[in-house]
């Protein structure tokens, strides 16, 4: 039963990494190829929050964390994506 | 009724320390308000940061995204050996997420070089200042969480088996995660920002 846990454990890992790898390239594609850079940006920032919630549940573990941690961390990453991506929005159109 | 009756099982053995979640957590915060300066600085002058990441190599950058993702996958399996017992296994995967880190390093010092050499320093303008100084903080973040894994693999062959030892290694597995976790906005926002 440990020995099925801890497989699990380390499948469930090699499958965060190929989907933070996978956004990683599908940003990059996205940045070099997409004309319409608004809709690009908003792409790019928004992988970038999802790959941040990855790290956060499967490799950081803060489920596991006191709720509190758990929640700060998350919103936290949430929060900076938007935050990114509106002033990257605001500088690409001229500024606030 | 005991404190600990009253926590959900799934709370009793969190990851790390408390302190450790602290300590991360008011990182975040300062690294929050450096973007905070790095875009109003943006808005200001758009054009300059635009010219400014048009001369960033950013293959390099892309391939330590990769490594630090890498390395990270490297680590939460090592933190998982450590639980198991598996010292061999939760050594090789150290080794390999410090490998992983010590190519993140060398990618960084050729990617300084170049545009020093190319004469980028910090006092080119703006986008240089915050460049050097974004990119700068985060490589020592990288190199302090390195000290802490070189540490953690030193000492396993003695104290794997005690609590300690885990908690220790989970608090450097949760720092490492939270530096691959700067780099993911760090990437977009020099790297691919201009572009988009």
């Amino acid at each position: 039963m440990h020995v099925r846990e801890t497989r699990s454990a380390a499948l469930s890992n090699w499958l965060a990494w190929a989907l933070l790898v996978a956004f990683t390239l599908v940003s990059v594609t996205l940045a070099e190829l997409l004309d319409w850079r608004d809709i690009a940006s908003l792409v790019v920032f928004a992988f970038a929050v999802i790959k941040g919630q990855i790290v956060a549940v499967k490799f950081m573990e803060t489920p596991r964390a006191l709720p509190m941690w758990n929640v700060l961390y998350r919103i936290w990453i949430l929060v900076i994506g938007i935050v990114l991506w509106g002033g990257v929005f605001l500088a690409g159109h001229g500024g606030a | 009724m005991s404190q600990s009756g009253s926590i959900p099982p799934e709370y009793t053995n969190p990851p790390g320390t408390n302190g450790i979640w602290t300590f991360i957590f008011i990182d975040m915060i300062v690294f929050s308000l450096i973007f905070l300066v790095f875009l109003s600085e943006k808005m200001r002058l758009p054009a300059i940061f635009a010219a400014g990441r048009a001369h960033l190599d950013f293959h390099l950058a892309l391939a330590n995204t990769l490594l630090l993702i890498t390395s990270s996958l490297f680590m939460a399996d090592a933190v998982g050996a450590a639980r198991d017992g598996a010292t061999g296994r939760m050594r090789w995967q150290l080794r390999a997420c410090l490998i992983c880190g010590g190519l993140f390093c060398v990618n960084k010092v050729v990617e300084y070089h170049a545009e020093i050499s190319a004469g980028f320093t910090p006092a080119h303008n703006s986008f240089y200042s915050f460049y050097y100084f974004i990119t700068g903080a985060h490589f020592l973040h990288v190199l302090g969480a390195m000290i802490f894994i070189v540490h953690c693999l030193r000492q396993s062959s003695a104290e794997v088996a005690h609590e300690g030892y885990r908690r220790k290694l989970e608090n450097t597995g949760l720092f490492w995660h939270f530096v691959d976790l700067l780099w993911i906005f760090i990437f977009p926002l020099l790297y691919l920002a201009g572009t988009i």
